[in-house]
């Protein structure tokens, strides 16, 4: 890097500071402060204003994401359901975060899932494709077993190889941006179902015994930072909202490093007992992170 | 030498080959399908013959237009299979392995694409649409999309990838031998051409008092039409590349209106005129009519030639028609985005384990060009039921083992299968066939191997259901954490 070059680079950090300081009325999103919460729950902004709020509580997202780090980021992308109806992540969310990690200097992002319907279609409706275009991150395709790569799992009872999106063995950090839903067969859907897409073969899954894989997949990799967007939560009809789906707009946001902690106390935002749903018991046998809430340091903000 | 006609010829098959594989290729929009590839000449006359419309009316009313104005124009300036021949014929030429193209006694190349035409109307009776589809030029030009998408797309290559492959470079290979011979020997629209081409408005002539007999225009001839030593021109052979006028020193060769004089070596069956006409354009049209009707009444059953196992794609409205109207180009595999459509030797089906088809796609129903799948709107689509799934709880994951699954249920588009509570803390799986579509999604879904617990049972006849508009309760209501 060169004198030109770094004032260049300089001047668009400070920009994109300064940006950020006229949105969210603090200079945080790049970590100026460090406080250090396990947990941060948001309330009542837009996702993006809620992330931007929320994330200098865990220490910003400089904490995370290095410069010339590779991120991929997980999002929810696999119904046909527009950004309203809650089937997908929050595009919104997703252009925050993405353009703040190459703020930081990322050398790529990579946004991928492995949907279940289509992912022409679906990252088209989601409102995903169009939050990408323009920046420097790409949608990287998840549609063929190519893309995939047979891992062995350690210290696992049932999913003792899986094949994993090259993308979850490459990248330097790894984000997980779900939706929070209901779910037909486990109850809900979050940070932990969500991982479900790294991989090929769901059947595997459901074949063996659902939970435990879902909780199991953990001991490959953990994301490096989880944010639940619980901004749109489609309490009735899910995972999919196609038939008899209701949402209800709570404009809420979990951000954790502490992936079976953001699932309880999702769990709890839709009205369940965390012991009710039986991944997150599974998670708790795993030691995936903390189940009981007062274990942690949380940090609840209104906005 | 006049060479403004093969000038105009070159260029615009360069334009239309771009175009027809560029819009193979990438689109699937449903105005610029079906008039653009309606010009084909056979899919319209299938289209026209078994489900009449007023497009292919048109389009095929064009083709004959043509035909008697301008003699086999289509051949060169329509046909992909024909404007690929003759870019291959320029790669051999360039690399000299062409054999040079001298006059062929054109009787004999008539008994033996007569003897194919018989066997295309034979297997187009009998269904056999592995033998029309090998045949007709729109199918197999068509077929070499599908080949090139699926080598650079995320599907397998399968068996039947290398089969075309293999057929088709066999196909281009036989030019080594003689220019165009797939149209001189094989071609159904070339037959039916060669024998009303001899009865066009216009037609190329030798005039003798300027011919030097060089023999030019004989060896350029791409259907080996022209026999210099008896400075004739086999008007039926043509197919109007203008190479000789292009290549005529002396400018002897002219194309216009004309009445030719009778040769007298002909026989009476080759004289030109009006009740020749009428007779073979009457033989023709009755042969192709008598083996419609045959399809359409199904006079010869067609399941043998159908897994009755699979499902047919939206559009397809009936399995008759379905089965009649196709001719296996596979233009619906191609552009479908979910690679259920899985491509077959008589006709693509859906193939559930491969995958589903998706609840809010009717690509496949834009792109027919013979009108097996008429047009049918998303709306319709997502009320037409092309099967009725059926569980077995034999072997189903959340009944037989009592572990939740419910990934028939999750996948599902209109919650025909659906969650019920079965025991304490575990949801299970019900089927309500009122609303199902039969897209095969819970079929695809289902984990249990080597059979699926849940399976679609194919309609005959697709089913038009009664199901509501499904809209989205929506409620704001901000809180305060729970925890």
């Amino acid at each position: 890097m060169d004198r030109r070059d770094f004032i260049k680079k300089s001047l668009k950090i400070i920009g994109a500071s300064s940006i950020g300081y006229l949105v969210s009325g603090t200079p945080l999103i790049l970590g100026q402060n460090s406080n250090n919460y396990e947990l941060v729950a948001v309330q009542g902004g837009s996702p993006d204003v809620m992330f931007k709020k929320g994330i200098p509580y865990l220490g910003g997202l400089k904490k995370f994401i290095k410069k010339g780090d590779s991120v991929a980021i997980k999002v929810n992308a696999s119904w046909n359901s527009s950004p309203d109806d809650g089937g997908n992540t929050n595009p919104t969310l997703v252009k925050t975060v993405l353009q703040a990690c190459l703020d930081l200097g990322a050398k790529e992002v990579n946004i991928f899932d492995h949907t279940i319907y289509n992912a022409d279609t679906t990252y088209r409706v989601s409102g995903i494709k169009n939050a990408v275009s323009g920046t420097k991150a790409k949608i990287v395709p998840a549609s063929s077993p190519k893309y995939f790569n047979k891992v062995k799992i350690a210290n696992t009872k049932i999913l003792n190889t899986a094949e994993v999106h090259e993308l979850v063995l490459s990248a330097d950090k790894l984000i997980n941006i779900p939706v929070l839903k209901t779910h037909g067969s486990t109850k809900m859907t979050s940070a932990m179902k969500n991982f479900m897409g790294i991989v090929w073969d769901r059947s595997f899954y459901h074949r063996n015994g659902l939970h435990r894989c879902i909780a199991e997949i953990f001991n490959y990799r953990k994301p490096d930072l989880n944010i639940v967007d619980a901004y749109n939560v489609m309490v009735r009809g899910g995972p999919s909202g196609y038939y008899n789906s209701k949402v209800v707009t709570k404009k809420m946001q979990l951000i954790s490093t502490d992936i079976l902690a953001v699932d309880v106390a999702a769990s709890q935002i839709l009205g369940f007992k965390p012991e009710e749903i039986k991944y997150l018991n599974d998670g708790k046998d795993l030691n995936l992170g903390k189940f009981n809430l007062d274990e942690l340091t949380l940090k609840k903000i209104y906005i | 030498m006049k060479k403004n006609l093969k000038i105009f010829r070159i260029i615009w098959q360069i334009i239309f080959i771009l175009a027809f594989f560029g819009i193979s290729y990438f689109s699937s929009n449903k105005l610029i399908n079906e008039y653009f590839f309606s010009i084909q000449f056979m899919p319209s006359l299938i289209g026209l013959l078994l489900n009449f419309t007023i497009l292919f009316l048109i389009f095929t009313v064009i083709n004959f237009f043509l035909l008697f104005l301008f003699g086999r124009i289509y051949c060169s300036l329509f046909c992909p299979m024909g404007i690929l021949q003759d870019f291959f014929e320029f790669l051999y030429a360039k690399i000299r392995i062409l054999k040079s193209n001298i006059h062929i006694n054109s009787r004999k190349t008539l008994y033996i694409s007569f003897s194919v035409f018989i066997l295309f109307l034979i297997s187009f009776v009998f269904n056999l649409k592995v033998i029309t589809s090998a045949l007709e030029p729109y199918s197999i030009s068509s077929k070499i999309t599908f080949m090139i998408k699926s080598v650079f797309s995320d599907t397998n290559i399968t068996i039947i990838v290398y089969i075309l492959l293999l057929y088709i470079t066999i196909l281009f290979s036989s030019l080594i031998i003689r220019k165009r011979f797939f149209c001189l020997y094989m071609c159904p629209t070339g037959f039916i051409f060669r024998i009303l081409s001899k009865f066009s408005a216009m037609k190329l002539s030798i005039k003798n008092s300027v011919c030097i007999e060089c023999g030019k225009c004989e060896v350029t001839c791409k259907t080996s039409c022209i026999n210099i030593e008896e400075q004739n021109i086999e008007n039926s052979l043509c197919i109007r590349c203008f190479n000789c006028m292009a290549i005529c020193p002396t400018d002897a060769i002219s194309f216009g209106f004309k009445y030719l004089k009778q040769n007298k070596t002909m026989n009476d069956n080759n004289i030109v005129n009006r009740r020749n006409f009428l007779k073979k354009l009457g033989s023709i049209f009755f042969l192709l009519l008598f083996s419609g009707i045959i399809r359409i009444k199904n006079f010869i059953p067609q399941s043998h030639t159908f897994d009755k196992t699979k499902t047919f794609p939206p559009g397809g409205n009936t399995l008759n028609k379905y089965l009649n109207n196709c001719i296996n180009c596979f233009r619906c595999v191609e552009v479908c985005p979910t690679n259920v459509l899985q491509p077959a030797a008589n006709y693509p089906v859906l193939d559930y384990e491969e995958s589903f088809c998706d609840y809010f796609c009717n690509d496949c129903s834009r792109v027919c060009p013979t009108d097996a799948l008429t047009y049918i709107s998303l709306k319709e689509k997502q009320k037409t039921a092309l099967g009725k799934s059926g569980l077995d709880k034999n072997i189903c994951v959340v009944y037989a083992k009592n572990q939740s699954c419910g990934a028939c249920a999750e996948i599902c588009p209109t919650g025909a299968v659906h969650m019920i509570a079965y025991k304490k803390n575990l949801k299970a799986p019900e089927i309500d066939n009122s609303k199902c579509v039969g897209c095969g999604s819970c079929e695809y879904a289902c984990p249990t191997r080597p059979v699926r617990a849940i399976k679609v049972e194919p309609f005959k006849n697709h089913k038009k259901l009664q199901i509501k508009e499904q809209k989205v309760e929506k409620e704001i209501k901000e809180e305060k954490f729970p925890f």
